[in-house]
């Protein structure tokens, strides 16, 4: 078979069109960037004035649930919260329900500039780790007692940070600050540390955002940073482009093309109704 | 005895009672405490018996040289104990060659499974997404008001996008995920109450 008729014989479902021009809108505007202007949401502007607002010595608990497939969504927002708060002297104690959690925090200090950036360890900040088991409980006794963690991802005993004498409970913190996958790492959040700190989720894969809304707009989440144009409207507000800003503007073709795709897969729809095909 | 009905309902009671009456009443922290812990190495358990079935399963496909399957099952056995033993060897999970792996294979490999999925919603989209109804109509319609709201783009081709976006967001969205939530919430405490009293019994690995 010549490479012709298998390009054509490929061409002839129409679906590999639709793949191809996909592709496109996503490369073209990496390799030709355009700028836009970023629409900023009132959950990221309370997100970023709260964090902006809190004073230096702030102690806060920064619960980071990354996994390399949800890297894309909740990374840019994990780095541009990041990137806001080495401005201030916020002392950060981190930590992972997630197993890849702790390696992909260290990824995102590096993007931020390494982790002399946050300051000293053990002074200034601490990487508690990834406790297996159900989260839910996890975070429930670490805001009860925080020696549930006994070594830190570095293996140092947790006893011998000067950081964690100031925090013999989770509830001993300022703020809570989460970056979340979806709803099952939201929720326990909300149950667990809610009724302790105030919560500012900084990082929320898209599934999670809409269900996040019942809970900012009840009041138990101070600000919430969606992904995409969300990373990007906080890196915007901070004055310090990064991540998000790169790669938002490649959210915005492919959403329309899959708008135009919906769009013209109903016309063509409507008009096979209207001469009365099936 | 250890199989009896009765073990896992009397254990189940005693534990709930331990656990509210410490955090309702405040009693028996250390008890407490040690149980939540327990939860924790559950856990770490579980992911070793998960490792041993496992290997278990694709040894017998080896063994038996399953068709289309066996090739696979080195490959996956191979890479699973490598990482494994990389990621064993000092220090615990922050060798280089285990990083090295990680940063550059594992993650890119995770995103692009993630990233594959949009070409699922834009083929769902081509294919399936028809309006036949009213429902489906205002599926549709308000699927892509929120899809511009989310992307700049969208604001620049009209401003309307996010404003009636962060409405949908507000207002429909909010309500109905606040009755779902409500429901979740009364659904679980009526089967907490049955697995305490004895009527939900699929979690010992029974029918009810």
């Amino acid at each position: 078979m010549s490479t012709q008729s298998k390009i054509s014989d490929f061409l002839k479902d129409k679906i590999q069109i639709v793949n191809i021009v996909f592709i496109l809108t996503i490369v073209l505007p990496i390799l030709y960037p355009i700028s836009m202007p970023i629409p900023i949401s009132k959950e990221v502007r309370d997100a970023y004035e709260y964090v902006d607002a809190l004073p230096d010595g702030t102690l806060a608990i920064y619960s980071v649930h990354l996994s390399a497939s949800i890297w894309p969504e909740i990374g840019p927002p994990f780095t541009a919260v990041l990137n806001h708060i080495i401005e201030k002297d916020i002392k950060i104690v981190f930590i992972s329900d997630a197993a890849q959690g702790p390696a992909l925090i260290e990824r995102g200090i590096e993007l931020i500039g390494g982790k002399s950036k946050l300051g000293e360890y053990g002074e200034d900040w601490v990487l508690l780790g990834y406790l297996p088991g159900a989260f839910e409980v996890s975070l429930a006794t670490f805001m009860e007692d925080s020696s549930i963690y006994s070594k830190d991802y570095y293996g140092n005993l947790v006893s011998e940070l000067p950081l964690m004498s100031k925090l013999p409970a989770g509830k001993d913190a300022d703020v809570f600050l989460g970056n979340v996958g979806g709803i099952s790492t939201l929720e326990p959040v909300v149950r667990q540390a809610g009724p302790y700190l105030p919560i500012v989720v900084c990082g929320i894969s898209s599934s999670g955002y809409s269900l996040s809304m019942p809970y900012y707009e009840a009041g138990s989440l101070v600000g919430v940073v969606p992904p995409g144009s969300g990373g990007a409207a906080y890196e915007y507000m901070s004055g310090k482009p990064g991540l998000a800003m790169q790669t938002q503007v490649t959210l915005s073709f492919p959403n329309l093309f899959m708008v135009l795709v919906i769009i013209l897969t109903n016309m063509s729809f409507l008009l096979k109704k209207v001469r009365g095909g099936t | 005895m250890l199989k009896s009905r009765w073990t896992f309902l009397t254990l189940t009671a005693l534990a709930a009672c331990v656990i509210w009456g410490n955090y309702f009443f405040s009693l028996w922290p250390s008890l407490a405490k040690s149980l939540k812990n327990t939860l924790v190495f559950a856990g770490a358990f579980g992911l070793g018996v998960g490792i041993y079935r496992m290997t278990r399963q694709h040894t017998k496909f080896i063994q038996s040289r399953k068709e289309n399957q066996w090739i696979y099952s080195i490959l996956f056995l191979g890479t699973y104990f490598l990482i494994l033993i990389l990621g064993l060897l000092p220090p615990l999970t922050r060798n280089e060659t285990f990083l090295w792996f990680y940063y550059n294979v594992g993650l890119p490999i995770d995103a692009t499974m993630g990233a594959i999925v949009a070409f699922f919603y834009i083929q769902g989209a081509a294919r399936g997404f028809k309006i036949r109804s009213t429902d489906s109509a205002i599926l549709a319609v308000s699927s892509i008001i929120m899809i511009m709201r989310n992307a700049p783009i969208g604001a620049m081709i009209w401003g309307g996008f996010p404003i009636i976006g962060d409405w949908i967001l507000s207002v429909p969205t909010t309500g109905t995920f606040r009755g779902i939530i409500i429901g979740t919430g009364i659904g679980l405490i009526a089967m907490v109450i049955r697995t305490i009293m004895g009527k939900e019994r699929s979690f010992y690995g029974r029918d009810n």
